[in-house]
């Protein structure tokens, strides 16, 4: 799993925006989104990572949940072609 | 129309020079030769528009061939706007030599006015002399300039036109020169309003460059400058840049990321919707998280700051210039 090529993005205010240049669409992520694109874009590519860096960073949430929202994340950032 | 580049060469040293990545020493000394200038203009006579031709530099008036360049735009019914420091030594008597001639006028780059040494002074004013009426001011405030007011006495003892052309000192795309600090934004803004506030009572109004963010003035600063009749509004880079040696760019900050030769297209407008369809996924990038929803972005008010300045810190940046552009295109 990585970021797709059209993608562009940047960090403003510890949010990540990210534009995909192909279609002009534009994302405005939340502090948990801005957290896993950049874990993303620092070379984390699996799933499991992903969830371990989640769990790391939100001890206090259960795993199902984190793994759920997680889930649901990179299922709409696959449909949105921003992750390949 | 185009910005022409004259030269990269200057007499002044800005530190906040947004030419700077074009200029010496970061390239070798450059003039535009006059084959390439004639091919300019034929490919400017394609353009439908006869608007003005802007005489850039460096400082255009160190181009060996300025007076000819000059009176051969004229000559095929250009209008010029020079954009110079008059400080150089040959502006004072090139400004003489232009002076009262229709369809020219002058934009003086202020500089730093208390920094100015005796000689500068001399040549400035001698130059400001001749030109008068014809001549404007464009004014990068500084943080630590507490000479503000100058433009305004400059204005009234040459009676130049009284509008003052003002811009926040912006990074390039290399951050090599001096630009704000984000803390500086409202150092800055204050002073614009205090010399807009002054100004509206001696009749001068503000006007501002591109890439001057709204929300570097506070609502109330918002208010006192359009009461004042220096409203903020700053759009981003209506016209393109022609180097010495021909090459087109979007503006002097974005100088190094995409350029192409004039001759690659068939007409200006060409150029400049070719710039702009390679550069528009990157205008939602605004300064701040807010831009997004913010009422003050417009094309023609505010571009959420200068787009150099927003693509500083973008990740995966891969400026797509394989894009093709088709007519009719859209006069900008």
């Amino acid at each position: 799993m990585k970021i797709a090529e059209p993608v562009t993005y940047k960090t403003l205010q510890d949010k990540v925006v990210a534009v995909d240049t192909k279609t002009g669409a534009y994302y405005t992520m939340n502090e948990t989104a801005s957290f896993l694109w950049n874990r993303l874009a620092a070379g984390e590519e699996t799933e499991e990572g992903l969830l371990q860096a989640l769990k790391s960073e939100y001890p206090d949430v259960d795993e199902a949940t984190l793994s759920a929202d997680l889930q649901e994340q990179l299922n709409e950032w696959k449909q949105e072609n921003l992750i390949v | 129309m185009p910005n022409l580049m004259l030269t990269n060469w200057c007499n002044n040293r800005c530190p906040y020079c947004f030419a700077m990545d074009m200029m010496v020493p970061a390239k070798p000394r450059q003039e535009m030769t006059d084959e390439t200038f004639l091919g300019i203009l034929d490919w400017l006579e394609r353009h439908d528009n006869r608007q003005a031709i802007h005489l850039m530099g460096g400082e255009p008036t160190l181009h060996p061939r300025f007076e000819w360049i000059a009176r051969t735009l004229l000559e095929r019914d250009f209008p010029i706007v020079v954009f110079s420091n008059l400080a150089s030594e040959q502006a004072p008597d090139l400004a003489e030599k232009l002076s009262g001639l229709p369809m020219v006028s002058w934009v003086m780059n202020i500089g730093s006015p208390s920094q100015w040494t005796d000689k500068q002074r001399e040549r400035i004013e001698r130059s400001l002399k001749a030109i008068g009426p014809q001549g404007s001011i464009s004014f990068n405030i500084m943080p630590d300039e507490d000479d503000i007011f100058r433009p305004l006495e400059l204005i009234e003892r040459f009676k130049l036109n009284p509008n003052i052309k003002i811009g926040f000192v912006l990074p390039t795309i290399t951050q090599k020169n001096r630009s704000l600090e984000e803390n500086e934004y409202a150092v800055v803004a204050a002073k614009a309003t205090a010399l807009a506030v002054e100004g509206s009572k001696r009749g001068v109004h503000l006007q501002y460059e591109c890439g001057v963010p709204t929300c570097a003035f506070t609502d109330l600063q918002l208010g006192t400058l359009w009461q004042c009749g220096s409203a903020v509004q700053s759009g981003c880079c209506s016209r393109l840049d022609i180097t010495p040696e021909g090459e087109l760019i979007y503006c002097l900050p974005l100088s190094t990321v995409a350029h192409k030769h004039f001759s690659e297209f068939a007409c200006y407008d060409e150029a400049k919707a070719w710039f702009e369809a390679v550069y528009a996924p990157y205008r939602r990038f605004g300064c701040k998280i807010e831009c997004t929803s913010c009422p003050h972005m417009h094309p023609e008010r505010c571009n959420g700051g200068c787009l150099a300045k927003n693509l500083i810190g973008t990740e995966n940046l891969n400026i797509n210039t394989d894009i093709k552009v088709e007519p009719p295109y859209i006069h900008y």
